[in-house]
């Protein structure tokens, strides 16, 4: 553990005794990333917005028991996963690991409109957004995990709760499928 | 870490869409998401501190309610007043003769069942009312001789909780007592006493134990444990319990990742 874990080990262990300040200065610190995760994981706001809220909830119901084993931000992003997966689950069927990397394949190509016409930062931007958004649910997690996150595939495989292969595979997938699509 | 030296061979490419992902808008939770989060983390210490104030409560209406029950022994009505109407030498001298009831043994030959003394009854009246507050075992340890041999007579009775009494002898007795159990209690007919403290036991006492299910929950439990055993309830067709125990323990243990198979039968049967 680094000093910044420490450290947020230490708040959280104080805002358990009862120190509101604590947790004010942690949820300063994780508030950003977990929002933006949660956003463009769940690609709507008001649900994100409830699933921020739920996942600070857990974590304000969980101090008590909190024992710092874990990095924090881990411990912090693996709640809002199961939030994630259990909206996913409530919204359609989960396609499995394999199914996913499958029709991610088979995926048509958008964007053929005009091959030589050279992106606008603006339109890159949108691209960029819109190719995360149509990544299937379990890869868009890993990428949005590494880049918004900047997690390594051990800690996406420990939050995700998959093997670190399974967590590579998603990863690599998920990079080579928005290159194509920028790449447009 | 040396992962990352595997992870930059095989993900080409990543820098550039990591400076693109970088460039996207930071957009930040709202003012209302973080002054709700903010409420909601207050007000989960708060309570501890309300919580912290109940035994002061407590002991004062404890207190109160012992001054009260003490201003009742100096300055209520006397005994002789509640007497019942038997000769008074006879009174004079039981009562002078007899110490205080509660440390007197219980005579070794007793002949016939006594009433109780007008004493005996206005202590035994009191007590309950003062005990409701304190522990079970305070209550034990203050029980009068002839209480505990009543108490020796729940003992060898509590492996088989004992039927609750009649209704009709419970309302037959039709005494002016407070109308609380513990109140109840103080009567000291063999009956109504047995009667009322089968009650009084099954209300207190732990549920008895069901047969022994490999799949019951315990508090011990590691969540490895505890996850196995919602596998062997899903194993066992009850999905119902299973779904219920997984639901608990993801709300017990929001960090511990539910394995991909209890997922897919949570899927499958939600």
């Amino acid at each position: 553990m680094d000093a910044s874990v420490d450290d947020d080990a230490t708040l959280m262990l104080a805002y358990a005794q009862g120190e509101l300040s604590a947790f004010d200065t942690l949820y300063a610190r994780h508030r950003g990333t977990l929002y933006r995760f949660l956003l463009r994981s769940a690609r709507d706001q008001a649900l994100a917005e409830e699933l921020f809220q739920e996942t600070w909830s857990r974590v304000v119901a969980s101090r008590a028991r909190y024992t710092p084993q874990a990095k924090f931000s881990t411990w912090l992003l693996q709640i809002a996963h199961n939030l994630l997966i259990d909206s996913y689950r409530r919204k359609r069927p989960m396609a499995d690991g394999e199914e996913a990397e499958q029709a991610l394949g088979n995926l048509p190509a958008p964007g053929h409109e005009q091959p030589e016409h050279v992106l606008s930062d603006f339109e890159r931007r949108r691209r960029l957004q819109r190719a995360i958004e149509s990544l299937p649910d379990e890869q868009r997690t890993a990428v949005l995990l590494r880049l918004e996150n900047d997690l390594s595939v051990e800690e996406i495989a420990e939050i995700t709760g998959v093997g670190r292969e399974t967590a590579k595979s998603r990863l690599r997938y998920a990079m080579n499928r928005l290159r194509e699509q920028m790449a447009e | 870490m040396n992962t990352h030296d595997h992870d930059d061979d095989s993900l080409h490419g990543e820098d550039e869409l990591k400076a693109l992902y970088g460039s996207l808008p930071r957009k930040e939770p709202s003012p209302s998401l973080d002054q709700a989060v903010h409420r909601m983390a207050a007000q989960a210490v708060r309570p501890a501190k309300r919580r912290a104030r109940w035994p002061a409560v407590a002991a004062s209406v404890a207190i109160v309610v012992l001054a009260g029950g003490i201003s009742w022994r100096l300055y209520g009505p006397s005994p002789e007043r509640l007497a019942p109407p038997a000769p008074k030498a006879v009174t004079d001298s039981a009562s002078a003769a007899a110490p205080i009831p509660a440390a007197a043994p219980p005579p070794a030959t007793s002949t016939a069942p006594m009433p109780p003394s007008p004493h005996e009854t206005l202590r035994s009246a009191l007590k309950p009312r003062v005990l409701a507050t304190a522990p079970a075992a305070a209550s034990k340890a203050q029980q009068t001789a002839p209480v505990e041999e009543q108490d020796q007579v729940m003992a060898s009775s509590s492996p088989v909780p004992a039927p609750p009494a009649p209704p009709a002898a419970v309302a037959a007795q039709g005494y002016a007592a407070p109308s609380s159990v513990l109140a109840e209690e103080a009567r000291t007919g063999d009956g109504t006493r047995h009667s009322v403290a089968a009650k009084t036991m099954v209300m207190h006492a732990p549920m008895a134990a069901p047969p022994a299910d490999p799949t019951a929950f315990k508090p011990t439990d590691t969540p490895e444990q505890e996850l196995d055993k919602i596998r062997q309830l899903f194993a066992r067709q009850r999905p119902d319990e299973a779904l219920q125990r997984l639901a608990a323990f993801r709300q017990a243990h929001p960090d511990v990742v539910v394995p991909d198979d209890l997922q897919d039968q949570q899927a499958h049967h939600e």
